[in-house]
């Protein structure tokens, strides 16, 4: 359980950040200000702590990686969207039938983020099964000898 | 390293003896697997009971609140729990790799970290067993990683 709340708020203090991070660069692009409206910082935050807590899927054991994986994207994906359209993020500078187009850069930003990082965890993944096997045969030459 | 040994039939039982200036880690693993070697646990299987070396044991496994030992020969079940097993082959290769289990890692083909913090370990006869999250740290020191 404390693991699981460690996780929660590590979860949560990564999301806020890259949020906060993705805003300002947002805000200083498309809407050439170099400021972010304290309502957007409040919204960035539920959504956030919406991501960290689906982020806990990662920690239920009994899903394979596959599952929790697609439960985790289906998930976080319908959640930024419900969010933007909740808190009118999609209407943000441009007109509604702009709206869809928003939807579906949001979608494709954070599908391209998420295979990103599912491409680095596979990576360190391979190189940590070489490592482990290693000393694992160490271990048993070890015992052997 | 000098190695004597006496043989005759006026010896009953084995008996080792080991010189030395200190127990270094190599010692220390050549003891637990002379322990290993010289430990045994009954095990039962329909009506008969066997005795059962601990070399041969793949790993212990519960279920519903009954310990299972697992061989390449077959499966018997033992009256100890979980935790006394643990405990009485704590300086072997026997190691606790999750809430339910006790595996030896002598037994282990190979390792695949799962990309959700837990180990897949591949036993000699094919079969495939999950390390728990919780126990990986313990397993990554047992192997000196």
């Amino acid at each position: 359980m404390k693991l699981t709340i460690q996780h929660f708020f590590l979860g949560l203090m990564i999301a806020f950040t890259i949020s906060i991070v993705l805003l300002s660069i947002i805000m200083s692009t498309i809407f050439e200000t170099f400021s972010v409206p304290v309502s957007l910082i409040g919204q960035s935050f539920v959504l956030s702590v919406l991501c960290s807590l689906i982020n806990l899927v990662y920690r239920a054991e009994k899903l394979r990686f596959l599952w929790q994986s697609l439960i985790g994207y289906l998930l976080t994906v319908g959640t930024i969207i419900a969010c933007g359209q909740i808190f009118g993020w999609y209407r943000f500078g441009g007109e509604s039938q702009n709206q869809m187009k928003y939807i579906l850069i949001s979608f494709a930003v954070y599908s391209l983020f998420y295979l990103v990082t599912w491409l680095i965890i596979w990576r360190i993944s391979i190189r940590k099964k070489t490592e482990l096997n290693e000393k694992l045969n160490e271990y048993k030459q070890q015992q052997f000898n | 390293m000098k190695i004597t040994i006496d043989q005759s039939t006026a010896y009953e039982e084995v008996e080792i003896s080991i010189k030395c200036k200190r127990i270094d880690e190599n010692l220390e693993k050549l003891i637990s697997g002379l322990r290993l070697y010289n430990s045994t646990i009954s095990g039962k299987r329909g009506e008969k009971v066997y005795i059962i070396k601990l070399e041969d044991v793949l790993y212990f496994d519960t279920v519903d609140e009954k310990v299972f030992i697992y061989t390449v020969d077959g499966v018997y079940e033992t009256v100890l729990r979980l935790y006394e097993i643990e405990d009485r082959f704590a300086e072997t290769s026997m190691l606790r790799i999750s809430k339910s289990a006790v595996l030896n890692i002598r037994k282990i083909e190979y390792v695949s970290p799962l990309l959700n913090g837990r180990i897949e370990a591949v036993l000699q006869n094919g079969e495939k067993i999950i390390i728990s999250r919780q126990y990986v740290p313990v397993f990554k020191r047992k192997l000196g990683y």
